[in-house]
């Protein structure tokens, strides 16, 4: 490293080199992998249409095949049609962030903080900033172009407006600048940021912004500058955001002037530092990517635009869908946590602990999900929803099934993946994130066995009994987990009644509508044993044993 | 409970700890007595936090037995941990809670809580109810830290290097909490520093730790006593340390070298003798020198 | 009253309180009957161990500089006593040895000196008389 330069170059290699090496591996393994899979399914990439043609096929064909085949045909089609689009947005995504050059910051619990000690390098912010704006601007390129150079990219037409570079490097620059110069107002920042994701990704109008021959090249300006200044001012601390005067500010702090309030037990104050910890945000974080996309609709609305067209609909309602699910998982597979030494020192038992965990994870899913039902209650606002609901068409007493069934899976994703996390153990806290691959995998693979009906049929007629089988091991692991926790003194035995308790409940709400609507269809034996092993209990019992060897290392 | 628990507040027998191949703490045997004040010196290094550590609870023991009031802290957290206040060397409070919310959460987990001696610290203190932790100075931190392990009157105090990196007036407001906790009858402070001024103002007892061993324990008076500083006269310049047995350093230059010893002085005279040094001058040695004098024992 | 103690030497705590009150009652700033401060007012003033100042104490107490009264306090002991004395000539003793150590390295005989020590002696007779 004889330059600066060099030394920057190296620092983000080192940072971020198992991802950019997954980058490269996705690009090479697409190029490599997915013509021949196109070829198999004779699907085409380059036609527009292929989409609708290789649709129409398989629902000729579909209604021969019972119902999980078809179901994972379509998931097979998907993979197809939107595989290496999304993944070249999700890996552009991830570069231009490398390139702003932040990182997470476990003390001020920012996950996007520029280092300060970059400022204290005998380097000028001219510098700085054409360094990394340029290895931004040309990491992109490259990434880039070897997507739409090495991999037959599909031309259909959702993602055609995708493969612009010249709107990819606005979506740094832009990045930049508001990463940079918002540095001191990280809700600002979040929600900007948020608004710029959508507006890239999702807006129906994106079209026009990529098109229009001025738009693009001065928002490309507009973020360059900004994220020059910013930078400028971050390293003499000159924007140091403000502090809100809060109108409820002199009310509340009267409120609680009144007297200490009391928790009853340590347990509830444990439940509210967890509530605080994290349920609390991830609430917010929900609402806030709810929030923008509606107000940002309600604004095009109130402009004179006239209401959304049924796709835009359809793609919104999923969205909103997604959200809990998705900022659930992502906590639940975040890195091991680093405020437990504070914790750890409280006289709790592992067991309060754990619970507390999963009330504040139940109560942030329910939220979350109150949250997202009010902002699909808006939607008639928007356009017709009617359409979507007609398309959608899901008959509604499925739905007693879907909607516990969404919350409860939100809530799963904490509650399984705490004893990975809790266990403090960098490898283990990877986990959930390998089997969320090893489930995409799984589905990749029941494709593959899909093309053939006798091995498929033999498949279904085995699926009964290997969930059968996988509960057996579930109980068995339970009692096994449960009981050491309980020698060990981890867990008090009336935590372990009190779970029981709530467990039996959640599984007799899913099994009884699922055993009434499906009870004269194939599908009621294996969606029940899914359903029992869908509602946790193994890795419950698990979790203060892993909590105990962070706690006991 | 046992006798020896009566007597002692911490007992650890045998302990040995490896981290990878990394020997932290060696076959370590330690008693601290209830009502004392200890403290634990050594260099940055010699093992002290993963000692601490074990007495918490957060690190299992390998080999050997930790007791803090008889009970296994590992087994019985919840018995350990609320009997100890303990401020760690890594401010480590969640610096998303304000500093009245500290106090409300972490009182819910001690009965024996006294609200007015918390709000009598917090006014001595200076720290704002309304403040954010993560917006509090090094020193206020290290403050709210003591506040929350001094409120609930632990029968046991412990503290992780309680005054690095802090100024002289936190460092006396730290000082005082532990002599304060000590005039209180029955109450037990065990804090670990290399700092030997403040060991040896407030400590009973002293215990010194190298290379994951207790190498010397015992009051302070003891140990300042027990030792000696011998002035060494040599007929000729020496050009490097005479080999004196039974001394543990040996600094100077040319012909006078100042010795210092542990407990048999006569055996140091007579061997400075025979390596061709008499004394010129005795007195009683620092702390400093002491610890001084053993590290270079040590990594010798 | 007015302690300073020092960790920087080799002298332990204790010792150090113990002297420094001989020297106060030597030196007439602490007069029989005064009441010295309880043993935790006094280590919450010098920081240091409460242990610590009962030992000071206890060592006072076994020279018979100070006395215990019942359920009130430690009091300086009456005047006279031969360790008043004696104390006097060990505190100036150590004085005087620094000072012919110093006389002897500025090469000043000792009858230069004795006569140097009367001539000073006679120049601050007026004020300490006043």
């Amino acid at each position: 490293m004889h330059t600066p330069a060099a030394a920057l170059a190296w620092e983000l290699w080192r940072k971020h080199r198992t991802r950019v090496i997954t980058i490269a591996g996705l690009v090479l393994g697409f190029a490599l992998v997915y013509p021949k899979l196109c070829a198999l399914a004779g699907f085409d990439p380059n036609n527009p249409g292929a989409l609708d043609m290789l649709a129409k096929r398989f629902a000729l064909q579909g209604d021969t095949g019972p119902l999980p085949l078809r179901v994972v045909r379509t998931l097979y089609l998907l993979f197809l049609a939107c595989g290496p689009a999304s993944v070249m947005i999700l890996t552009l995504l991830y570069t231009a962030w490398m390139f702003t050059f932040t990182e997470r910051d476990p003390k001020a619990r920012d996950p996007m903080t520029f280092p300060a000690r970059l400022f204290t390098l005998p380097v000028s912010t001219p510098f700085l900033f054409w360094s990394l704006w340029l290895g931004g601007m040309a990491a992109i390129a490259m990434l880039y172009g070897s997507w739409v150079h090495f991999v037959p990219l599909s031309r259909l037409d959702v993602f055609v407006v995708y493969q612009n570079c010249f709107g990819w490097m606005t979506l740094l620059a832009l990045g930049q600048g508001i990463v940079w110069a918002l540095a001191a107002w990280p809700n600002t920042r979040t929600v900007l940021l948020a608004a710029l994701l959508f507006g890239f990704l999702g807006s129906p109008a994106r079209r026009d912004i990529f098109e229009s021959p001025l738009l693009l090249p001065s928002l490309f300006v507009l973020g360059s500058v900004l994220a020059r200044v910013g930078l400028q001012k971050m390293r003499h601390s000159q924007w140091q955001g403000w502090t809100w005067k809060w109108p409820f500010a002199t009310i509340s702090a009267r409120a609680e002037l009144r007297g200490p309030k009391r928790f009853a037990s340590p347990a509830q104050a444990q439940l509210w530092f967890e509530w605080r910890r994290f349920a609390r945000g991830l609430c917010f974080t929900g609402a806030v990517l709810v929030g923008v996309p509606l107000v940002i609709y309600l604004l095009r609305l109130g402009a004179g635009f006239g209401p959304l067209s049924q796709n835009t609909m359809l793609v919104l309602a999923c969205y909103l869908v997604a959200i809990p699910l998705i900022t659930h998982f992502c906590t639940a597979a975040s890195p091991p946590r680093t405020d437990v030494s504070f914790l750890m020192v409280r006289p709790l038992t592992n067991g309060q602990m754990m619970m507390a965990t999963l009330q504040a994870a139940a109560r942030s899913s329910l939220l979350s999900w109150m949250i997202v039902a009010a902002a699909l209650c808006a939607m008639p606002l928007l356009g017709d929803f009617h359409a979507v609901e007609k398309f959608v068409s899901i008959p509604s007493p499925y739905l007693a099934i879907i909607v516990p069934g969404l919350i409860l899976l939100t809530w799963r994703f904490i509650a399984v993946n705490l004893g990975f996390v809790g266990s403090g153990n960098r490898r283990l806290a990877a986990i959930p994130v390998l089997m969320m691959v090893a489930v995409y995998a799984g589905v990749f693979a029941l494709s593959i066995l899909s093309r053939n009906s006798a091995y498929w049929n033999a498949f279904w007629r085995l699926v009964p009994g290997l969930l059968a089988g996988l509960i057996a091991v579930k109980f068995l692991l339970a009692f096994l987990a449960f009981r050491l926790s309980l020698k060990r003194g981890l867990l008090a035995p009336f935590a372990v009644v009190a779970y029981l308790a709530v467990w039996t409940p959640m599984v007799a709400a899913l099994l009884v509508p699922a055993a009434v609507l499906l009870h004269d269809t194939e599908w009621l034996l294996p969606s029940s044993l899914g359903i029992v092993l869908l509602v946790p209990l193994a890795r419950i019992g698990f979790c203060p044993i892993a909590l105990a060897w962070n706690r006991h290392a | 409970m046992t006798t020896s628990a009566n007597i002692h507040a911490v007992e650890i027998t045998g302990l040995s700890r490896k981290f990878g191949s990394k020997l932290a703490l060696n076959q370590l045997s330690l008693q601290v007595r209830r009502g004392r004040v200890f403290g634990l010196v050594g260099a940055n290094g010699a093992g002290k936090t993963t000692l601490i550590q074990h007495l918490l609870g957060r690190l299992k023991a390998q080999s050997g037995s930790v007791r803090v009031f008889g009970f296994d802290p590992v087994a019985e957290p919840v018995a350990v941990l609320g009997r100890t206040g303990y401020l760690s060397e890594h401010r480590d409070l969640p610096g998303w809670m304000r500093v009245d919310e500290l106090l409300r959460y972490t009182k819910a987990f001690y009965p024996q809580w006294d609200p007015a001696y918390a709000e009598e610290l917090r006014r001595q203190f200076g720290l704002d109810p309304r403040a954010k932790i993560k917006t509090l100075s090094r020193g206020e931190n290290a403050k709210a830290g003591l506040l929350i392990a001094l409120a609930y009157r632990p029968e046991l105090l412990l503290l992780d290097e309680p005054s690095s990196g802090l100024d002289p007036v936190v460092r006396r407001d730290i000082l005082e909490a532990i002599i304060r906790t000590v005039a209180d009858e029955g109450r037990t402070v065990f804090f670990s520093s290399h700092l030997l001024e403040e060991v040896e103002r407030v400590a009973d007892d002293l215990a010194m730790m190298f290379n994951g061993q207790v190498v010397l324990a015992g009051t302070v008076d003891e140990v300042k006593e027990n030792h000696h500083r011998l002035v060494l006269r040599f007929d000729s310049p020496q050009l490097s340390a005479p080999k004196v047995q039974g001394v543990l350093s040996l600094t100077g230059s040319g012909q006078e070298w100042t010795a210092i010893c542990n407990g048999q002085r006569e055996q140091a005279v007579a061997a400075a003798a025979r390596a061709g040094g008499r004394v010129v001058a005795e007195s009683s040695p620092s702390l400093d020198e002491i610890f001084v004098a053993w590290a270079g024992a040590e990594s010798a | 009253m007015q302690l300073h103690v020092s960790t920087g030497d080799g002298v332990p705590i204790y010792l150090q309180i113990a002297n420094q009150v001989k020297y106060l009652v030597a030196s007439g700033r602490l007069a029989p009957g005064d009441e010295i401060p309880p043993i935790r007012v006094l280590a919450h003033q010098l920081l240091v161990n409460p242990n610590t100042v009962a030992r000071a104490y206890l060592e006072l107490e076994r020279d018979g500089l100070v006395h215990k009264r019942h359920g009130s306090g430690t009091y300086i002991s009456g005047a006279g006593s031969p360790l008043a004395r004696k104390e006097r000539v060990k505190i100036l003793s150590e004085r005087v040895d620094a000072l012919l150590a110093e006389a002897r390295h500025l090469h000043v005989e000792p009858p230069e000196l004795l006569r140097l020590i009367q001539e000073r002696s006679q120049s601050i007779q007026p004020k300490e008389d006043k």
